[in-house]
């Protein structure tokens, strides 16, 4: 087909595919096209871009394109000299200031008239005041404003010397370097607007000029937009003020079905600008992973802040892994095998890090579960901003934990926040709710149980019982308030948690957990629209208390209690908890790591088989589920486990193997995945135990120095991490202990103590099982017949 | 008024009727200098001026055809000729201003603020897309500039396309998403 055939093929599929009723064109043209991939992605491209610009290409719009608006004489004290740009909704000029008293020249933005109600100009003006106030280099200054005689108003701002971003992608069509600089600096400008409360609501490449320095500088700031849609009371039809506020493209989506502005629909705009910035060049997975989450479709699913972003842009830039790519399954591996630390070397395995890190997975989804259904709860731009501002502190304190300068911002941000809803008169009850959640947010962000947080467990603490306060009025005097219901016991898990792990006290854990299980059995019994997330606190509720038992060592009970609850788990249930499969294998493993921990390791391999059925079923319908193979490659560890405490070196063997077999494919998988070579590490440490237990010591050797070789890759790529260092650790002493008795292994002693130094300076003494690296030490030294 | 001769455009639309492509190009120069004029007002948006781009090319033939007493039958040829001289005076007065723009190659602080994505369109990259449509589909680069340039109302464009109006109609929406993508991959 020739090119010119290929394009009349490709106009007839459209105009076919545009008298399909327009719910059913995407559907018609793939259905249809399936066997022409190239015709069906240039006609869905083509599809997609129906309606959204509007007001391009329309009927005798060629002279309003070429149009020159009429210039204004002059602005204030300024006496405008020549025309620079125009568009749609007014123009900017280059003005000289002619008062006599100083030389000046700026640019003169006017907004035509007609356009802004008399209720919007006056907002355009506020809205002027605060922009004042903002000083930063990649901000155009503002000077002054004011209204030109025929009422147009306009804001006189820093004349810069520069190109539109736009201009500029073409003119560097392949710099990624210098495109990532100018992205950084871009970030920069917006976090400094948003700390001011500002949120540009229009960031695209026509709004970001860069001087002939490569630097960047923000114009548009919010300045002809609406402060925000709510105020346009009528709505956002396609002829109202709301649908000529943003850039379609640049806007978030959520904008489209009119909520209002916030710090996250700026961040979904920078996304999409660094994806403008990029499309000379083909992004690697690092760089689409943070285009993709900074543009996310939910808000909440976003980078919390601009600086998030733009430093993880700089972790890419430097080489470091990028935290787009954290909350993935792939990222997720290393997590959950840093808690895993146990299995590592030949100690014995801990209960407790597993279910603790299981227990904050499942504590951190029904998070995001509550917090995506309140996103349909009507919030006014206040409480909206302040949310968005918790959310981007949140971000902050994640890196850097323990900064005061945080801390001051966000006692700031929750004061403000307060102070605003003391002034909202008409929703008491909303009021209490707001409350009882942000202070629940903000316990996690000063001490949350398994997330980074500020390390001040007893203002963490404080926070949530004012949450718990708020929130346990709000259900008394309304019992069927579910979403307070559902809040309040997040709360109170998170007080179990509180008592558990900080405050040491198991027997007040189980008391909350105890309302925890009331509260959720009694809201999800209500039947309303809130019933699966009840229900699903409720078995986290269940997890939890596995979690106070095992702390306690109350194995029994724990062990009753996980017996009886997994034949709960029917098919119904499944359904109503939706994704309760997972839940009932997560369990089973419970069940089986209990078992292994009171010495009956047997019987472990019941519940464990279950588990491996579910997740190979589960692979056998996708099998690249990363997810899923780590959670079977967990299974086959465990089965070795507990044939390995059953003292059968045999089958431990053959289930290892196994677990090493998957945990080779999943590197295999994406070989740039840090958690890739970090599992395969684990799992041959364990390999090579069991190898020498089976008195197959050069295989044990063998695996002990592939674990050893890929310990060593990762403490280069992340050198002076603690964390990779305590693997390399680990690595030595099991290659130490593998090998037969020689002088020779001495170095890898001495390099293992060393590195038992360093750490030890560094870490938290009273991490558990890391003092018997201590002992090790000296009896590899011994067995090796080192020098102490 | 540049027309100079009144007997003289009914000779060149007659020679035209009887296929003399000379005849249709002197035709165009004097609609094109015509239209120039009157539409320099319309560029320079001059105070009182509220004619929008279709009432101009009507105007246009309408005063040489009253004129000169023309068949009106011969309207809709005047129409697309007028659309087309129109195209020329537009896409010359872009390509002078942006040639313009070259020069300081300074300050531009363009600002979108009606928020249409790009940057509005360029003409003279539309233009040159439209010379490439012409070539695949020559019916729906007369829609758009018919429609776009000439201003032209859907059953102006079926009486001088000799179509159904829904046919225009969708050729329209056709031709301008295949323009709108074509010009995405403009650089500007």
């Amino acid at each position: 087909m020739t090119s010119k055939d290929l394009e009349q093929e490709i106009m007839r599929v459209l105009s076919l595919a545009m008298d399909q009723p327009s719910d059913q064109q995407i559907a018609w043209v793939e259905e249809h096209y399936a066997a022409q991939p190239e015709i069906k992605s240039r006609v869905l491209k083509l599809l997609q871009r129906d309606g959204s610009s509007p007001s391009l290409l329309r009927t005798g719009g060629a002279s309003a394109d070429v149009q020159e608006p009429e210039m204004p004489e002059r602005a204030g004290n300024y006496l405008i000299t020549e025309l620079i740009g125009q568009g749609g909704m007014g123009a900017v000029y280059k003005g000289r200031r002619d008062t006599g008293d100083f030389e000046h020249v700026a640019a003169i933005k006017v907004v035509r008239p007609g356009l802004f109600s008399e209720a919007l100009t006056a907002r355009f003006e506020r809205e002027r005041q605060t922009l004042a106030g903002l000083n930063h280099s990649g901000i155009a200054r503002l000077f002054d404003g004011g209204t030109l005689a025929d009422g147009s108003p306009y804001i006189i701002m820093e004349l810069v010397n520069g190109i539109s971003l736009a201009r500029w992608i073409d003119s560097n069509p392949s710099d990624l370097s210098k495109s990532l600089g100018l992205f950084e600096q871009i970030c920069d400008a917006v976090s400094h607007a948003h700390q001011n409360l500002i949120i540009h609501r229009d960031l695209t490449p026509s709004n970001v000029l860069v001087t002939k320095e490569d630097t960047i500088k923000l114009i548009d700031f919010g300045i002809a937009k609406p402060q925000s849609i709510e105020e346009a009371e009528d709505g956002a039809g396609p002829d109202s003020l709301a649908s000529l506020s943003f850039t379609p493209g640049f806007a978030a989506p959520e904008r489209s079905q009119g909520a209002p502005a916030n710090t996250l629909s700026d961040i979904y705009s920078l996304g999409k600008l660094l994806q403008a910035l990029l499309k000379n060049s083909t992004p690697d997975p690092d760089l689409k992973a943070i285009i993709d989450r900074a543009s996310a479709m939910q808000p909440q699913d976003r980078y919390g802040s601009a600086l998030a972003l733009r430093d993880d842009v700089r972790n890419y830039r430097t080489g470091y892994p990028v935290n787009a790519r954290s909350g993935s399954a792939s990222y997720r591996f290393g997590k959950y095998l840093r808690r895993r630390k146990l299995l590592v070397g030949f100690a014995a395995a801990s209960v407790l890090a597993l279910t603790g890190a299981l227990g904050v997975t499942l504590f951190q989804y029904q998070r995001a579960e509550t917090a995506l259904e309140q996103a349909n709860v009507r919030f006014d731009q206040a409480r909206d901003l302040s949310r968005s501002l918790v959310f981007e502190t949140y971000d902050e304190f994640a890196q850097v934990s323990g900064t005061l300068e945080p801390r001051r911002n966000l006692a700031n941000v929750l004061s403000t926040y307060v102070d605003q809803l003391a002034e909202d008169k008409n929703a008491p009850e909303d009021v209490l709710f707001d409350v009882g959640q942000m202070n629940s947010r903000l316990a996690d962000l000063y001490g949350g149980v398994g997330m980074a947080n500020l390390g001040d467990t007893d203002k963490s603490y404080e926070l949530l019982t004012g949450a718990e306060l708020a929130l346990s009025q709000l259900v008394e005097s309304d019992p069927e308030n579910t979403d307070a219901l559902a809040e309040l016991v997040m709360v109170e898990r998170g007080l179990t948690m509180q008592h558990l792990i900080y405050r040491l006290s198991p027997e007040k854990a189980l008391e909350y957990n105890e309302r925890v299980l009331a509260s959720a059995a009694r809201g999800a019994a209500l039947a309303d629209e809130n019933e699966r997330t009840l229900l699903r606190h409720f078995w986290s509720g269940r997890t939890d208390r596995l979690q106070v038992l095992l702390e306690m060592k109350d194995y029994d009970t724990a062990l009753s209690n996980v017996r009886a609850w997994r034949p709960e788990l029917t098919d119904e249930m499944f359904e109503r908890l939706g994704g309760g499969e997972e839940m009932a294998a997560y369990l089973a493993v419970q069940e089986a790591e209990i078992l292994i921990e009171i010495d009956r390791p047997t019987e472990a391999l019941d519940p464990l088989s279950y588990a491996e059925g579910y997740r190979q079923t589960q692979l056998e319908l996708a099998p690249e589920n990363y997810y899923q193979q780590t959670q079977l490659m967990v299974v086959y560890m465990e089965t070795a486990r507990a044939h390995d405490f059953a003292e059968n070196s045999e089958q431990a063997l053959v289930a290892n193997s196994k677990a090493v077999d998957l945990a080779r494919t999943i590197l295999a998988q994406d070989p740039s995945d840090a958690g890739g070579p970090e599992g395969l590490n684990s799992v041959l440490q364990n390999q090579a135990s069991f190898l020498f237990n089976a008195d197959r010591i050069d295989e044990a050797i063998t695996a002990a120095t592939e674990a050893l070789g890929l310990a060593r890759q990762l403490d280069a790529q992340f050198p002076d991490d603690p964390y990779y260092q305590r693997i390399l650790m680990n690595s030595l002493k099991t290659v130490a202990e593998a090998s037969p008795a020689s002088r020779e292994i001495c170095p890898s002693v001495d390099e293992a103590a060393t590195l038992y130094d360093v750490l030890s300076a560094e870490e938290d003494s009273a991490e558990r099982n890391f003092s018997d690296t201590d002992q090790d030490l000296i009896a590899l030294r011994s067995k090796h017949g080192c020098a102490a | 008024m540049t027309i100079k001769q009144g007997s003289n455009v009914d000779e060149l639309l007659a020679s035209w009727r009887n296929g003399d492509e000379a005849a249709r190009n002197e035709l165009f120069e004097l609609l094109y200098s015509e239209l120039r004029q009157i539409s320099a007002a319309l560029i320079r948006r001059e105070r009182n001026s509220s004619l929008s781009t279709g009432d101009l090319v009507n105007e246009a033939v309408l005063r040489i055809v009253r004129m000169n007493q023309v068949d009106w039958a011969d309207k809709s040829h005047f129409l697309a000729l007028a659309a087309r001289a129109m195209r020329r005076v537009l896409v010359d007065y872009a390509r002078a201003k942006s040639t313009d723009k070259r020069q300081h190659q300074k300050v531009t602080l363009i600002t979108q603020f009606a928020g249409d994505g790009a940057e509005g369109i360029e003409l003279d990259a539309l233009d040159k897309a439209l010379i490439r449509l012409k070539v695949i589909d020559e019916d729906k680069a007369d829609i758009v500039e018919l429609r776009y340039f000439g201003g032209l109302s859907l059953d102006e464009i079926a009486d001088v396309k000799a179509m159904s109006k829904s046919t225009i109609k969708r050729n329209w929406r056709v031709a301008r998403l295949w323009l709108l993508e074509s010009l995405e991959g403009t650089p500007q």
